[in-house]
């Protein structure tokens, strides 16, 4: 494999690939920050500030309907805010803003070298995650049910373990910049669900086939040498990951399952020569295996080769059960529907 | 428009005449499922990606499947396009595409077509092997050639045979092809459009559809001798197009809404459809309930634990939810709700527009139960209706209803994109602690208002219920109790009202004749006054979007003209019919409503013909009521 230290300006069309969900989140982040800069508001502005933000929120319909000035006088402005509460929303607020002020850059993280991966996309998605802290923190500060122990951390990094269902559902997408020796796929599964889209932009050598390991029925997995080939995680509403690898990788793009219940896989390019060499923490066997997985995946061995003793019904897979006891608890956590934490 | 001749057979001729109009009216006509509404959706869209004004309507037959060709089975399209902004469907077609002769001899019956109209249609039943067919259409050829039309025959099926084996599935796009060609519209534009349509089927529908508009247009351009210019004389950038259902659907996630619960009812349903394609994209919730009155019940709950949620029905689920719209009232609890009015009392005409529930909507619950309904007029107004109501319902804590029609739900009109604000998605509920012992109904005596508390707000737990309760929310039948809330309630009206501005007069402030509308008929009334006025009447008119409480100043602008009168989509008695008196006659909605507030004499002129107001008939009617006032 050729090496390549640089991105190319990859890292920028990945940024332009990932537009609509940028604009989502942005759009959520400026929607939340001006709503609670109408809640510190409320009460305290000018009798035109109120009437400026009750046209606002009238609408076109209003226009030469509605006296506006009037109509604000009989706003409901809230309680005011409590002396105590104030300074923790405008804490919330200066978060929001300061988010804000970060442009594209919130959605891209260059790690440094020998970094875990892991690690690093965490990180990534706690800081933009402030976003949903800051909200969560309005909601129970108004309510008066913030705890300064349990909750004092959520304005400098709400992690996606934290995030409910919605929230996974807007999450804010990153594009990664990492060494080639640091791509292991494995820990990038956690952050996998609801909206969340992944793009690792790798620098230098890298296993051929990593991301493969990442490939499950629901979840887009591509992986490219030309951004170009990304555009399909702007066609996905659900979960996707993608790397833009160096010449001389495998590419494949794995969409998500249809109507039918099936993924559909395909393989753009195999590499011809066997690993020869250890890449960082990833063995030459576990480059191989990569690339044998991905290979069996295309020749649908892996499914033929599902566990039969999965019980039926509906819900997730379950573990394979190997006993009457452990076939009960799977269908028994299966029916649970457990809610979501977070 | 176009030559005196009855064609019989296909016209070539060596010179092709290009008319240019200010405005053209086109009609698409088959069978139900022959894709004339697809055909005529599409040329609709294209011309308006194109800069002109367009108006469409649906033509849709009563019944879901009425047996093919049959008159009272047309089912289709009208686009009205301009040079500049269209506001209504017209008056007559100018051109009409046929897929057979009955259903365009059903046009024909119903005055839809213009003297001079150029009418296309497939010829195939000509030479039906089925002799009663033959026969049908010798005599409605016969029919039709009694009038001044200029008919050329179009061997749609032998043409589209060439590409696909069932031309049932392609003369739609065939069809569009000819009009494409007629009109010089892009086709790069109308490929785009097309693919758009069929963006969910496979790639070999689109090329096939394709295929189907280039070989339209090349039978046009080889056999045709008239092409039609309507210069595109608007600006076509940031200008969305579509129908009042799917801007109703739109404008209410831009209004910040949570949840639409509904039931499937003509012709309100396609809100949902809107809704299904892309409301969870922005966090909202879609639930079809098992009922009408659950749709209500499930909108009202979400609505009551802070939510802000609307519920979508017509005429007939309107009176299922008569109940619970009074229990938002009665618990003060915020709803907005969108009724796409059609046809008749019962299950009525469910397909056809009509503007009767004004009355329902008003007073239909049981009970003193007051409550906000506006009317937008224009497919914009009721994407921002939506912005409008939810702020209303908010402040107010009350039930607001939306009302539009089968006009706006299906009609398709470009409008400007909104410039979205974030305003629109309104404020979270205030949840801060209630103070000590402030209930849950802490009316302000002045105005009636109160603040709204939601469940977990703490502090503000009391129980809720729709019977006659005090500012703790506790069931009373004390007799002041009553009293007391029922003016509450009633008062916020009028302090809504205190804040509504009075309506502004299209044309002079006084005159002869001031014609009042509510709801989609606005672009005809307009259109009729601006004709009126040409020949030097004195008419003005009034278009009213809030109806409860009506708008301020009325009395003194009804003051200023000589004869008022409404024009509405409804039923009313004409005066000069058998047994009507001027004690009981039954007037139009409005009208009876302007009468009861105003005290003024309103007359009405309204019609419940299933179809949109022709701004012709209502200039003829503006004539004869100025020259009737003269004589008096």
């Amino acid at each position: 494999m050729p090496s390549d230290k640089t991105t190319d300006g990859r890292v920028e069309r990945s940024l332009a690939i990932l537009e609509k969900a940028r604009e989502d989140f942005h759009s959520a982040l400026v929607a939340t920050s001006e709503e609670l800069r109408g809640l510190l508001d409320a009460g305290s502005g000018s009798a035109e500030a109120r009437a400026e933000r009750t046209a606002a929120e009238l609408g076109a319909f209003a226009v030469g309907h509605i006296d506006v000035d009037r109509f604000s006088a009989f706003e409901e402005t809230g309680e005011p805010v409590a002396v105590t509460v104030a300074p923790k929303l405008e804490a919330a607020s200066r978060t929001l803003q300061s988010l804000l002020d970060r442009g594209d850059d919130l959605f891209l993280v260059r790690a440094e070298a020998g970094k875990d991966l892991r690690e690093v996309v965490s990180a990534g998605l706690a800081r933009a995650g402030r976003a949903f802290g800051a909200a969560r923190t309005v909601e129970l500060a108004r309510s008066g049910r913030y705890d300064e122990a349990q909750h004092g951390e959520w304005l400098d990094r709400f992690p996606p373990s934290l995030w409910s269902g919605r929230e996974r559902k807007l999450a804010p997408p990153i594009v990664v910049e990492i060494e080639g020796t640091d791509l292991l796929a494995g820990g990038l599964a956690d952050f996998l669900d609801g909206a969340q889209k992944i793009v690792l932009v790798v620098r230098g050598p890298a296993p051929p086939a990593e991301l493969s390991r990442l490939i499950t029925p629901g979840l887009m997995v591509v992986q490219a040498e030309d951004p170009a080939d990304l555009s399909v995680l702007a066609e996905t509403e659900g979960p996707a990951v993608a790397a833009l690898l160096p010449d001389g990788a495998a590419r494949f793009v794995h969409l998500p399952e249809d109507d039918g219940g099936r993924g559909r896989l395909t393989v753009n390019h195999m590499p011809e020569d066997e690993p020869k060499r250890a890449l960082g923490r990833v063995s030459v066997y576990q480059q191989a295996e990569g690339l044998r997985h991905l290979a069996s995946l295309a020749a649908g061995w892996g499914l033929a080769a599902a566990p039969a003793a999965a019980p039926s019904g509906d819900g997730a897979a379950a573990p394979a059960a190997s006993t009457a006891a452990d076939t009960l608890a799977a269908w028994i956590l299966r029916q649970a529907d457990l809610p979501e934490t977070g | 428009m176009g030559d005196d001749t009855a064609v019989k057979t296909r016209v070539k001729s060596s010179r092709v005449k290009t008319a240019r109009y200010p405005q053209c009216t086109v009609e698409v006509v088959s069978d139900s499922g022959e894709g004339a509404q697809k055909c005529g959706q599409t040329f609709g869209a294209v011309s308006a990606k194109m800069g002109n004004g367009v108006w469409t309507v649906e033509i849709i037959p009563a019944e879901i499947q009425p047996p093919p060709r049959s008159p009272a089975g047309a089912s289709g399209n009208r686009i009205r396009i301009g040079e500049d902004v269209v506001t209504n469907w017209g008056d007559r077609t100018n051109v009409a595409i046929a897929f057979n002769e009955q259903v365009l001899l059903a046009r024909h019956r119903l005055n839809a077509i213009e003297d001079e109209a150029i009418l296309l249609v497939e010829n195939m039943w000509a030479t039906h092997k089925d002799e009663d067919i033959r026969a049908e259409w010798a005599a409605a050829m016969e029919e039709l050639e009694g009038a001044n039309y200029r008919i050329i025959e179009v061997p749609m099926e032998e043409e589209c045979l060439a590409i696909v084996d069932n031309p049932r599935k392609g003369k739609n796009m065939f069809a569009l092809g000819i009009l494409c060609w007629m009109f010089d519209r892009d086709m790069e534009v109308t490929r785009a459009e097309i693919a758009h349509a069929f963006r969910k089927k496979a790639a070999e529908v689109t090329e096939r559809n394709h295929e189907l508009l280039e070989l339209g247009y090349s039978w046009a351009d080889s056999h045709l001798d008239v092409r039609i210019e309507v210069k595109p004389g608007l600006s076509a950038e940031n200008t969305l197009v579509m129908n009042g259902n799917q801007a109703i659907a739109y404008g209410a996630v831009a209004a910040g809404m949570d949840l639409a619960a509904m039931y499937p009812i003509t012709p309100a349903t396609s809100v949902s459809h809107q809704l299904g394609e892309m409301f969870h994209k922005f966090g909202g919730v879609i639930h079809q309930a098992e009922d009408e009155i659950a749709a209500a019940g499930v909108a009202i709950g979400a609505s009551y634990s802070g939510k802000v949620a609307f519920t979508i029905t017509s005429g007939p689920g309107l009176a299922l939810k008569t109940e619970f719209l009074g229990l938002s009232v009665m618990s003060e609890i915020p709803l907005v709700v969108v009724d796409v009015q059609r046809g008749g009392p019962s299950t009525g005409l469910p397909t056809k527009v009509e503007q009767s529930d004004l009355l329902a909507a008003l007073f239909g619950q049981p009970g003193d139960a007051p409550h906000v309904v506006m009317a937008p007029a224009t497919i914009e107004e009721c994407f921002h209706s939506m912005v409008t109501a939810r702020r209303i319902a908010e402040t107010f804590r009350t039930l607001v209803i939306v009302m539009t029609d089968a006009n706006l739900a299906t009609g398709v009109q470009p409008f400007p994109r909104p410039v979205l604000d974030p305003a629109w998605q309104g404020s979270l509920p205030d949840m801060s602690p209630v103070p000590e012992g402030k209930p849950p109904y802490d009316w302000d005596e002045e105005t009636g208002l109160s603040r709204r508390f939601v469940p977990g707000t703490p502090g503000g737990m009391h129980t809720l219920t729709g019977l006659a309760h005090d500012e703790h929310s506790k069931v009373a039948y004390a007799s002041a109790v009553n009293q007391k809330s029922s003016a509450m309630r009633s008062r916020k009206m009028a302090v809504l009202h205190s804040t509504l501005r009075p309506p502004v007069v299209y044309g002079d402030e006084a005159g002869d004749l001031l014609v009042v509308g509510w709801g989609s008929t606005k672009g005809a009334i307009e259109e009729a006054v601006d004709r009126a006025r040409a020949e030097g009447l004195t008419v003005s008119s009034l278009h009213l979007r809030f109806l409860s409480p009506l708008e301020p100043g009325l009395k003194a602008i009804f003051g200023r003209f000589k004869r008022v009168m409404t024009v509405e989509i409804n039923y009313s008695d004409d005066p000069d019919l058998p047994y009507i008196t001027e004690e009981n006659r039954r007037r139009g909605q409005l009208a009876w409503l302007l009468r009861a507030q105003t005290l003024v004499d309103v007359d009405c002129w309204t019609r419940v013909l299933g179809e949109p107001l022709q701004p012709g008939a209502i200039h003829e009617v503006i004539r004869d009521h100025i020259s009737k006032g003269s004589a008096s």
